[in-house]
Parts: structure tokens; sequence; C-alpha cells
């Protein structure tokens, strides 16, 4: 049961009062006869919510991870040492040339051959640091016109490691000589 | 008294967002970092000279990879653990030593190599030379030796580059 029912209302067309101002005689009205506004209830607008397919998205997401995860390997940390390949006999030639070929031999040394020495002038060298320090040398005492016209030969023993040669074309390579060149196995 | 209605109970669902986020950054991780593997890459452990001046692998046609790999690519640094196997060019296995057949591959790839429009006159064939640190020089000097045949005037050495 609803009380709303017994409460008197004013017809529409009533005056109501403005503001806050009570209209004149209004005092003298029966308090029962005040009258009640039904608050109005506000209309629900229906919201559709919208999903899209997320599983669909995470499916082809992780499908692009699988393939970058298994046909993709790190970045290669390898690069290039630029070189130039004598012609036939391009050693011989080069030794009866002048200025005279710079010379390393390099030679496998300990178990295995894991280790090595750089052969340079007489001299054993076993850090290619030293092998560096020598050929900047020798580089500098050439100047810079003449330098780049010196051969240099890399003569490796037959046993010796590919990183050692590789080790003694680098450090060659690094004292700015431009003609480097590989002898036959010695 | 009207009883007030009790809401229904909160829906539990699993938050895909995050989800996503982590999965788009992997993605990209991956796409930064990585390079598609390379067909004509064999399984070789390069040098790693001190202070290497070798620069960045450069992709394109104009060059022939001979990869000089060993029977043992897993194994320490033992007795043996050097001892080459064959050379592979574009995965390609060609006999240790065979420099006829290497050169016959570098002259027909130098043939059929064509110099791009527009490119510079030292834009030249060569080699790369990507053996494997512990091979002995006597399994390499063939390469080279088959480079001079084919009269190829331009090779690589492949190595580790510098760490920056």
């Amino acid at each position: 049961m609803s009380e709303d029912n017994n409460i008197p209302r004013l017809p529409a067309s009533a005056p109501r009062p403005a503001g806050g101002a009570k209209p004149p005689g209004a005092a003298a009205r029966p308090p029962a006869e005040a009258h009640y506004v039904k608050p109005r209830k506000k209309k629900e607008v229906e919201t559709t919510k919208i999903h899209p397919p997320l599983l669909a998205l995470i499916d082809v997401l992780f499908t692009l991870m699988m393939f970058f995860i298994i046909a993709a390997r790190t970045k290669l940390a390898e690069g290039e040492i630029p070189g130039s390949l004598p012609k036939i006999g391009g050693a011989a030639a080069a030794a009866s040339t002048t200025p005279q070929p710079i010379t390393i031999t390099v030679r496998p040394i300990g178990d295995g051959n894991f280790a090595c020495q750089f052969d340079l002038d007489g001299q054993a060298l076993t850090e290619p640091g030293q092998l560096y320090e020598i050929l900047r040398r020798k580089q500098a005492a050439y100047g810079p016109g003449t330098a780049d016209t010196v051969p240099v030969i890399i003569r490796p023993i037959q046993a010796a490691r590919w990183k050692w040669v590789v080790e003694a074309f680098n450090q060659a390579l690094r004292a700015q000589f431009k003609e480097i060149g590989f002898s036959s196995a010695g | 008294m009207k009883k007030k209605k009790r809401g229904s109970p909160g829906e539990v669902g699993f938050n895909y967002t995050p989800l996503i986020d982590v999965t788009f950054n992997i993605i990209i991780f991956f796409i930064l970092t990585t390079e598609i593997a390379e067909a004509n890459l064999a399984q070789v452990t390069p040098p790693y000279p001190a202070d290497s001046v070798a620069h960045g692998r450069v992709a394109g046609e104009n060059h022939c990879t001979v990869n000089i790999v060993v029977k043992n690519p897993d194994s320490k640094d033992t007795e043996g653990a050097g001892e080459a196997k064959e050379y592979q060019i574009d995965g390609e296995p060609i006999p240790l030593g065979d420099v006829e057949r290497l050169s016959q591959e570098f002259k027909s790839r130098q043939a059929n190599w064509q110099r791009p429009a527009g490119a510079s006159k030292d834009a030249e064939f060569y080699i790369e030379v990507r053996g494997d640190e512990r091979v002995r020089y006597d399994a390499v000097a063939p390469v080279l030796l088959a480079a001079a045949k084919a009269q190829i005037k331009k090779m690589t050495l492949t190595a580790k580059k510098k760490d920056d």
C-alpha cells in the first residue's frame, strides 16, 4: 500500500510558489494540503558494451611471437674484415718488389696448437698487441705515402689455427697497411 | 517496506590488456633485436681478434660466402676439435681441398652477378671467407687459391665485431 495516494495534489494549472517565498496565505493552509512531487526517475538508457574478440587477437600475437622466436636468431655479432686477394704467385711477386714486404709468420705452439706466436723481424711475439705496436711503428717509419704500397705477407704454418691468422690480418689492417696478403702454408 | 534488492554478484573476468601489452612488447623486442636466419650461414664460430676492425655484414648478391665448418662444432678446445669437415656455399657441401670445384663455383657466381645500375666502378664481386676459428690454415688456403684462380680480387674475412 502506498501513502502517496492520500496526498492531495494541486491541479497542474495552479500557480506555484516561486523561489523560497511563501505565497500569501500559505501559513493558513493545513499541513495536510502540502503537495508532494514525486521525483522523476531518470530514464535508463541502455548502453551496449562493446567486447572486441580479444582471444583472436591474442592468438595472432602469440603466433607472431612464436614465429619470431623460432625463425629468428639473435643479431649476429660478426662482421667482415675487408682485404684483397693477390694474383696467382702474388706473394712471390710481392717479395721481389721494393719496398721489401713485411712478413709475419704465424706459428702454432702449445698442446693442440691452440696457442700461437707471430714471428716478425726475428722477434717472437705472443700477444696481438705487441704485433700491432711493431706494425704501427713500421707504418709510421714508412710514412703515409709509402706505407700504402708496402705489402704485408702473412705466412701461416699449416697447423696454425685460423683464429691466429685472422688475428694477424686484423692487426695489420689496424696498423693501416693496405696491401695485406697470404702466402701458401709453410 | 520493500526490501532493497542486492546487486548481482560481480563477474569474474580475466584482464587481457596487460597480457596484450606484454606480448606486443616481446614482439617488438624480437623484431628489433633479431634477424631472420640466413640460409647460407653454417654453424661456425668466427674468430674474435683483439680490437677487431670487422664491421657489419653486408647483405646482397655481390659476394659468395664460403663457410669452413668443423666436424664437431660444439666441441671445446681439445685435440682434434678444429678438424675441418667441408666447405659450404649456400648450404651445399664441397669437399675439402677441392680447388677446382671452388674455383668453378666462384666463376659461375661472379658471371651471374650483375653490377647494379648506378653502382660505382669499385663495386665488385668478392668472396667472404667464413671459417671456424679452430680450423687449421691448410683447410682455408685452398679457398684463397681458388678465389685467386677465379680472378677474384677482393675478399673479406668473417670475424666477430668489437664490442661497442
